[in-house]
């Protein structure tokens, strides 16, 4: 009889202790009122997520997310495509580029959120700083551009990892492929656009589901940053679950939005994953 | 090479390695026998460390029986003389006994702890590992350790606005405070001790009094010159300090934006809190701004100090007139007196810009005058920074009467801010004597009264802190003794005598009800809401939290909270 499952055995154990075993634990919590500190604990069936669909909140949080997930991935995308075809010619300055393009996304985000906190000050930051040295308004950066300001931190952190993966990809290219265009007479942008883009669209949709999967958890910029203000402008879902579960002690009503988050980002991996089994 | 060779020498290489190798049966048979043997090792270790720990050799026993008398200041007028007979004294009581207490990281509060633990380790022959945490995780990780039963603290130290929640697994201390002459219950200031009650059981002691203040720079709001131009421009005497909330506004608006010291550097008048940030801040700021508008006296209210709930229907009164008015007059300082920066400060900004003299008056807890008095940095605030009861106003909303009620002299509501620090035994505590014994000992007048002039900021909890200090302690520290009266006589007494001080929210769900004031006041400053609207949201929110958690319970616990019948 053959005993190779004794060898899966330890990962199975692993598994279903610390992913299937909290992923039952949580949906069963969905369907009960949880609230240690008032001795709250009873069945209410599908109360939590009643209450979820009729609450603004939540429905703002997973908007503000997949809009920010939307908006970042296409800014990096766009920025770190021009970043990876510059930096596809072997130079010298290209060869330095490349290394240094590794430090933002091995920094920590919470320490770069505070750095960014620092630049983005009002009254002390050097951003507003140069604007008052040129003659232009000041502008309240986490105020009145809460969003955007988050989009720019992310971008800086997460552009050049984005950039390098791209930018193998289209090391790993043919030149053949490359040279045949040219001689047909094409020019960079069509070359770029019909040969270099198709080859790596793999790769592209690979990154789109990675940095969805990343940005579905975006929790650290926002709460540095922001703290999902003002309002709730910039709270996303990762953070209207951590004030739900970990400040409210609502844990039915916070395991209830983690499995509507979860559906959201099975529904949108399959849809991705289809996608690159097309191609 | 033949094929034949290379057969037979394969099957000699086999043969060889037949030795080392074995078979999957041998291979499992092995390691569960490892396995095994390593169970029954920690096994073993396990049970013996246990009755190595327990084994514990008895303290010498010496009996000293002595009578002691206390004598008690209350209030200005009030001596209590107590005749209290010591309990037979016991050398290293509590030996081998170990303890875990959780507290905020510090050096804030804290910091107390560290230097005098040496001290009752060596009078008590117990140990203490102290858990620190950031402020953010205090709630979460004391309220999971609670909630699971796991039992990892015997003691912790919390803010106020949690014991609500962690009211129910905590020990009640009736009993023990009351018997314990070192931690002298009675000379306890009467706000702390309706703060340490829950459902009329003693479940705390003080060890922190927040509350929160005004503080000026007086060598600014003194200055001649700047007094004769403020007197023109507004028609009325610059008030050292502000009185009202209003008067506040034009001491800030009118310097604000100018270098009013004459260091080079650009000044403001004030600074609050204007962002929801992480630190759960911006309704303690808020709430001080609202308070003298909202908040009636009592008589003809009631009961006083009335402010977050009505306390026979538990409707929420956050969206009052006088809240309402409260929340605008926080956003007209926010534009005529503070930097563009306000609208993103955090507490650490108003912490900071005060004491450095960046702005030249704000509302903030007494850290301010303990950092400004005892800071060995050459702070330009240092000496110069004066105390005062928060301002009030010169009418309240009377929600009897559903009218705006004015006032002869000025209306104080001051408020009891965050609540302060509190230290409680956990049921799980397995050495309860102990636990008390080391809480008894840092909340005792000489341990606490000390820590209440050092730079780490411990507010005064007692009677006998606040009306008669050591003042040579203070002074050692730093302060001068005019600093420290005028704190002292211009601030601390006017608050926590006031009897319509307004204490915190503490019952069950507070994280929720905060979270949704913050929230929508910050949408208000924010200019997202307007301040009626955003108040109206708070109020029909705290309705749904309210009727989630069951109404009638809610209004017990804000009752007992309020020190009212509940029944």
């Amino acid at each position: 009889m053959s005993r190779s499952w004794l060898y899966v055995l330890p990962a199975i154990i692993y598994a279903a202790t610390f992913s299937i075993l909290p992923m039952v634990l949580s949906l069963s919590l969905s369907f009960c009122n949880y609230n240690p500190g008032s001795g709250l604990f009873n069945f209410v069936g599908l109360n939590n997520y009643l209450d979820l669909f009729n609450l603004a909140r939540f429905w703002n949080s997973l908007a503000v997310t997949f809009l920010f997930a939307a908006s970042a991935i296409t800014l990096e995308l766009s920025l770190a495509f021009l970043i990876s075809y510059l930096l596809s010619r072997e130079t010298k300055l290209t060869k330095v580029a490349r290394v240094a393009l590794t430090i933002p996304f091995m920094l920590n985000p919470v320490a770069v959120s505070y750095d960014f906190k620092m630049i983005f000050d009002i009254d002390y930051g050097p951003l507003n700083f140069l604007l008052k040295k040129v003659g232009l308004p000041i502008i309240k950066w986490r105020t009145d551009f809460a969003f955007l300001t988050l989009l720019i931190v992310d971008a800086w952190q997460w552009v050049p990892f984005v950039s390098l993966v791209l930018l193998a990809g289209i090391l790993s290219i043919s030149p053949a492929i490359v040279e045949s265009g040219k001689i047909d007479g094409a020019s960079e942008l069509q070359i770029f656009r019909y040969l270099i883009i198709p080859q790596v669209s793999n790769l592209i949709t690979f990154l789109i589901l990675f940095r969805l999967i990343e940005l579905l958890k975006l929790f650290d910029i926002v709460y540095v940053l922001t703290g999902g203000g003002p309002g709730i402008s910039t709270e996303t879902i990762a953070l209207f679950l951590y004030v739900t579960a970990l400040q409210s002690f609502n844990l039915g009503r916070a395991s209830a939005a983690s499995v509507i988050l979860l559906i959201f980002a099975i529904i949108l991996g399959l849809m991705l994953m289809r996608v690159m089994r097309r191609r | 090479m033949k094929v034949g060779v290379c057969k037979k020498r394969r099957k000699k290489e086999r043969e060889i390695n037949s030795d080392k190798i074995i078979s999957r049966r041998e291979a499992l048979s092995t390691a569960a026998k490892v396995a095994i043997s390593a169970v029954i090792a920690g096994v073993v270790a396990g049970v013996g460390g246990y009755f190595a720990g327990s084994a514990t050799a008895p303290g010498k026993t010496v009996t000293v029986r002595e009578t002691k008398t206390e004598t008690v200041t209350m209030g200005a007028a009030t001596t209590v003389t107590t005749t209290v007979t010591a309990t037979p004294k016991v050398s290293k009581p509590f030996q081998g006994v170990k303890l875990t207490m959780a507290m905020f990281e510090g050096p804030a509060v804290t910091e107390g702890f560290r230097i005098h633990y040496p001290k009752w380790a060596e009078r008590s022959g117990a140990e203490i590992e102290f858990v620190t945490m950031g402020f953010a995780d205090i709630y979460p990780k004391i309220m999971q350790d609670l909630t699971s039963g796991a039992g990892r603290f015997d003691v912790i130290l919390y803010p106020y606005d949690y014991m609500g929640d962690f009211a129910p697994y905590l020990l009640p201390l009736d009993d023990y405070v009351r018997k314990s002459p070192e931690l002298a219950w009675r000379d306890i200031l009467r706000h702390e001790l309706r703060q340490a009650t829950w459902g009329g059981k003693i479940i705390a002691v003080p060890y922190d009094g927040d509350y929160m203040g005004l503080f000026y720079r007086k060598d600014i709001l003194t200055n001649p010159d700047y007094r004769a131009e403020f007197k023109k421009k507004y028609g009325y005497e610059l008030p050292v300090p502000p009185r009202t909330l209003d008067q506040l506004i034009d001491v800030a608006e009118f310097f604000n934006g100018w270098d009013v010291d004459g260091d080079g550097k650009v000044e403001y008048g004030t600074i609050v809190e204007g962002t929801r940030a992480a630190d759960f801040c911006l309704i303690y700021y808020v709430s001080n701004w609202m308070a003298p508008y909202a908040v009636m006296p009592s008589p003809p209210a009631k009961y006083p100090g009335i402010f977050w709930f009505d306390p026979e229907t538990m409707e929420p009164l956050i969206n009052s007139p006088g809240h309402v008015r409260g929340l605008e007059k926080y956003i007209e300082v926010m534009k005529r007196g503070c930097s563009p920066g306000v609208f993103e400060a955090t507490r650490s900004d108003v912490l900071s810009n005060i004491t450095n003299g960046n702005v030249v008056l704000g509302i903030d807890w007494h850290d301010i005058i303990m950092v400004v008095e005892s800071s060995k940095e050459p702070l330009k605030t240092k000496h110069k920074m004066g105390c005062a009861i928060t301002p009030g106003s010169t009418e309240y909303w009377d929600r009897l009467q559903q009218k705006w009620v004015k006032v002869e002299g000025v209306h104080y509501v001051p408020c009891l801010s965050f609540g302060g620090w509190f230290m409680s035994i956990t049921k799980t505590c397995k050495n309860p004597d102990a636990a008390f014994d080391w809480i008894a000992f840092t909340a005792s007048p000489e341990i606490h009264g000390y820590d209440i002039t050092q730079y780490y900021g411990n507010a005064p909890v007692r009677y006998s802190e606040i009306f008669n200090p050591d003042v040579e302690l203070f002074k050692k520290t730093g302060w001068t003794e005019e600093a420290l009266w005028d704190w002292l006589n211009n601030q601390v007494i006017p608050t926590h005598l006031n009897p319509n001080a307004v204490l915190d929210i503490n019952i069950p769900g507070m994280a929720e009800y905060m979270d949704a004031f913050n929230v929508n006041v910050e949408r208000a400053i924010k200019g997202q809401l307007s301040p009626k609207d955003a108040l109206d949201e708070v109020a029909s929110e705290w309705e749904k939290i309210t009727e989630k958690r069951g109404r009638d319970k809610q209004l017990k616990y804000y009752r007992a909270a309020l020190g009212l019948p509940t029944d």
